[in-house]
């Protein structure tokens, strides 16, 4: 008899195509072609929802009537960094995926932060979007969101 | 103010879920997979309990549910019981229908060997009809079922 086979290695691929919907596709398209973000407020509770979705996650009433402009920094929240490797991470570990309340928003928007260690990110640090010169309309229109550079007062100031 | 009006664009993003995965197979299965790729071979497993050859064996016995330790090998010839013929495109198909599946009954064996019947004469198919099996060529076998192309008419 021949060596026995111990372990069968497979990989099953489940290809998808997502369409985003009236909300999140006009969303994108913002980001795509005027590196633009918009909220959405509800009618019910006026909370502004970024990214915009059709009905408010609190109290499912309409919320497209009104968008609003939304600025592409804002106050990190919270974070994870991430160590362990998973087949569909974004990148390769470790990386750390904030969430972040952009001004305007009344919800979190999650996404990288980068161009820190991790050690020094604190509540409540401002963050600033980089843009990705190359945009297709989806999460990496930005590539990752770094702490706004400090206003230091010059030397001439007195 | 607000953003550019929507128009007829519709964003859609194309993805895929990739799921890599290992598959301990235990001694049976693990022997039975060797030989057809060492060997070009088909081994059944032999209860050591009640007797019964399973082709391909089943770690554990399927009627007495004692560990099957003994390797048995088979000629690779049997009968034809039963099979579908697929005229419908499915992901991760083997192959591009129309083909067809059939479970073999192998000589010597009790239970039935699912695999590709490897014939252009799908129509001609008849339950009990002498099947061999075939087997990729040798450089190109890995140690998994399709080390095996499947059955064809004798």
């Amino acid at each position: 008899m021949s060596d026995p086979v111990i372990e069968v290695r497979g990989r099953v691929e489940v290809p998808y195509r997502w369409s985003y919907g009236r909300s999140l596709g006009r969303f994108f398209i913002e980001t795509r072609d005027a590196k633009r973000l918009w909220g959405a407020r509800c009618l019910g509770c006026s909370a502004v929802i970024v990214p915009p979705v059709s009905l408010c996650g609190r109290c499912f009433r309409e919320t497209e009537r009104e968008w609003v402009p939304i600025a592409d920094r804002g106050v990190l929240d919270t974070w994870t960094t991430v160590f362990l490797p998973f087949p569909g991470q974004p990148t390769e570990p470790p990386y750390t995926f904030g969430l972040i309340k952009l001004d305007g928003a009344d919800t979190h928007f999650a996404h990288l932060v980068r161009e820190i260690d991790p050690k020094d990110l604190r509540r409540g640090m401002r963050v600033e979007a980089v843009w990705s010169e190359e945009r297709k309309g989806d999460l990496y229109d930005i590539a990752h969101f770094r702490p706004e550079p400090r206003v230091t007062a010059s030397p001439d100031h007195r | 103010m607000g953003p550019s009006e929507p128009g007829t664009e519709e964003l859609v993003l194309e993805g895929s879920i990739a799921i890599p995965y290992k598959w301990v197979t235990g001694r049976a299965v693990g022997e039975f997979l060797g030989e057809l790729r060492d060997h070009g071979r088909i081994l059944g497993g032999r209860c050591g309990a009640c007797g019964r050859v399973s082709a391909p064996p089943q770690n554990v016995c399927g009627r007495c549910f004692r560990k099957v330790e003994e390797m048995v090998p088979l000629s690779g010839e049997g009968r034809l019981v039963s099979w579908t013929v697929v005229r419908h495109p499915i992901m991760g198909a083997p192959l591009d229908p129309p083909y067809a599946i059939g479970a073999v009954r192998l000589d010597g064996a009790d239970t039935e060997f699912l695999h590709l019947i490897r014939t252009d004469a799908l129509d001609r198919l008849a339950a009990g009809q002498r099947m061999r099996a075939i087997f990729a060529p040798p450089r190109s076998r890995e140690g998994v079922l399709l080390d095996m192309l499947g059955f064809e008419p004798i």
